[in-house]
């Protein structure tokens, strides 16, 4: 009887042990991976009904300046996102309902539209802006966190070329949903960082009473400018009537992710991406650009105005009829290397 | 022929301005009738008288200045008469004239606007270049972007 007794429960270790054992080997292979985790969340978005409101920090040549806004999501591929702070921008909504984005400042009745950025096309392309990500960054995870109450994976994006961004990502465990972003400039020094201090998933809002925030007359019926996307430079050629400029130079990491064909003008505005950062080589017929606080270099036997914005360098000139911006944010070196190399 | 027609032709008789005829034919009728005998006396009475008047000769340059005066009236009469004649005889010449005036205007107008430069601030390219972070690459903070040009 005793021996039967000290069988069975020799048995009974003898299984846990071997569950133990089963559960430590096979966990690395059941933890999602940390491309996988930014992969799900790039789609979240347009997967969940939430609302939030979320906290900005920017900081300009050293200044931090905070914004906060309320968010709506509603899947597919609607959202609506209404500023309340700072004073300037209070008031301010985006609305996009995966067809046109109104841009709309009330009081001065200010208002753009673009196209939707919620549109399948638009995600299509930072998919593959992804991909641009998994070259140019070494991804790791750290351990978990919580933000609003929730656990979330904490992924890092290390760029693997000097002078790129430094990411770092907190998702949310339950739906993928980024909670929280923090970008550093190479020297890890803090550029922007948004977070949300609230968020409440499954909750829809009646849509009428969102759109009913801009008047009608100004959205109902509106066009959309005549532009084109076309993704190869094979294709570019063939459509457009003038003689396309192309860098022969780009910063490591960065590729030719589209270009925009304005048809009723002779305009073509190139862009190339590196997954997180962006240039842009605007083709215009021959325009009067105004700048202020600019300063006057030469490249390459050509004469242009430089002139630093907010996050990105903006160089202009003119040559043989026609008006060249260059807008990228990256170094004045790279930049000025980029210039000299368009034929 | 009877008194009332001599008497309606007995001034011209008298000037010899009737035919051969008439003439006989009057000179009868004056033989019988003793009233138009008496109306031809009266008649060569006043026609001596008149010619015993002496005549008038006009002040020197009268004729010069009626002359003028006749071609002044002449050509007020004439602008009055044809005034609108003038202008519509005009009318094509100076239609052509302001067409001509009108499509070279529309064509300098046209040349100034296609070489003249137009002006664009830099702005709209920026938010356009903001656009398009958020457009082609994955993790575009979409609510800090569009308000990056409007805090600073």
């Amino acid at each position: 009887m005793f021996l039967q007794n000290r069988g069975r429960t020799f048995l009974k270790s003898f299984f846990m042990v071997v569950f133990l054992l089963l559960g430590i080997m096979t966990s690395p292979l059941l933890a999602v991976e940390p491309k996988e985790i930014l992969s799900l969340s790039l789609e979240a978005q347009f997967q969940l009904d939430f609302e939030g409101i979320k906290k900005m920090q920017i900081y300009i040549e050293e200044e931090p300046y905070t914004v906060i806004a309320k968010l709506i999501y509603q899947k597919p591929d609607f959202s609506y996102i209404r500023y309340l702070a700072p004073s300037r921008v209070k008031g301010k909504i985006i609305l996009d309902d995966g067809k046109l984005r109104i841009d709309y400042v009330p009081g001065i009745d200010k208002f753009r539209i673009f196209p939707s950025l919620n549109s399948p096309e638009v995600r299509k392309r930072k998919k593959q802006s992804l991909n641009l990500i998994f070259d140019n960054y070494t991804i790791s995870q750290s351990p978990d966190e919580y933000i609003c109450d929730r656990p979330v994976y904490v992924i890092l994006l290390t760029p693997k070329y000097a002078g790129d961004p430094w990411l770092k990502i907190w998702i949310d465990k339950g739906t993928y949903l980024s909670l929280k972003q923090e970008r550093y400039a190479s020297e890890e020094k803090l550029i922007t960082s948004s977070t949300f201090t609230e968020v409440y998933f499954g909750i829809r809002s009646f849509r009428e009473e969102l759109y009913s925030t801009i008047p009608p007359r100004l959205w109902e019926g509106k066009k959309l400018p005549s532009r084109r996307i076309i993704c190869s430079l094979e294709q570019l050629r063939e459509e457009i009537t003038f003689p396309l400029s192309l860098p022969r130079y780009l910063p490591l990491g960065y590729g030719f992710q589209g270009a925009i064909f304005f048809k009723e003008g002779r305009r073509v505005d190139l862009i190339y991406t590196n997954g997180l950062k962006t240039i842009v080589f605007s083709q215009n017929p021959k325009i009067n650009v105004r700048m202020r606080d600019y300063h006057e270099m030469s490249f390459k036997g050509k004469r242009g105005r430089l002139q630093a914005s907010i996050g990105a360098w903006n160089l202009v000139w003119t040559e043989k009829g026609r008006t060249f911006i260059l807008i990228a944010d990256i170094s004045k070196e790279e930049l000025t290397k980029i210039a000299e190399s368009i034929e | 022929m009877d008194c009332k027609k001599v008497r309606k032709k007995l001034s011209s008789y008298l000037d010899n301005e009737v035919n051969l005829d008439q003439k006989s034919k009057i000179k009868e009728h004056l033989k019988k009738c003793k009233a138009c005998s008496y109306q031809l006396k009266q008649l060569r009475q006043i026609q001596s008288l008149v010619q015993k008047i002496p005549s008038q000769k006009p002040e020197p340059g009268f004729y010069e200045r009626l002359s003028s005066r006749l071609s002044e009236k002449e050509m007020s009469l004439k602008e009055r008469l044809f005034g609108w004649g003038y202008s519509w005889r005009l009318f094509p010449r100076i239609a052509i004239a302001a067409s001509i005036v009108l499509i070279l205007s529309v064509s300098l107008l046209y040349i100034w606007r296609s070489s003249s430069i137009s002006g664009v601030n830099i702005e709209v390219f920026q938010k356009e270049y903001i656009y398009y972070s958020n457009e082609m690459s994955s993790f575009a903070e979409e609510s800090v972007l569009p308000v990056l040009l409007e805090i600073k």
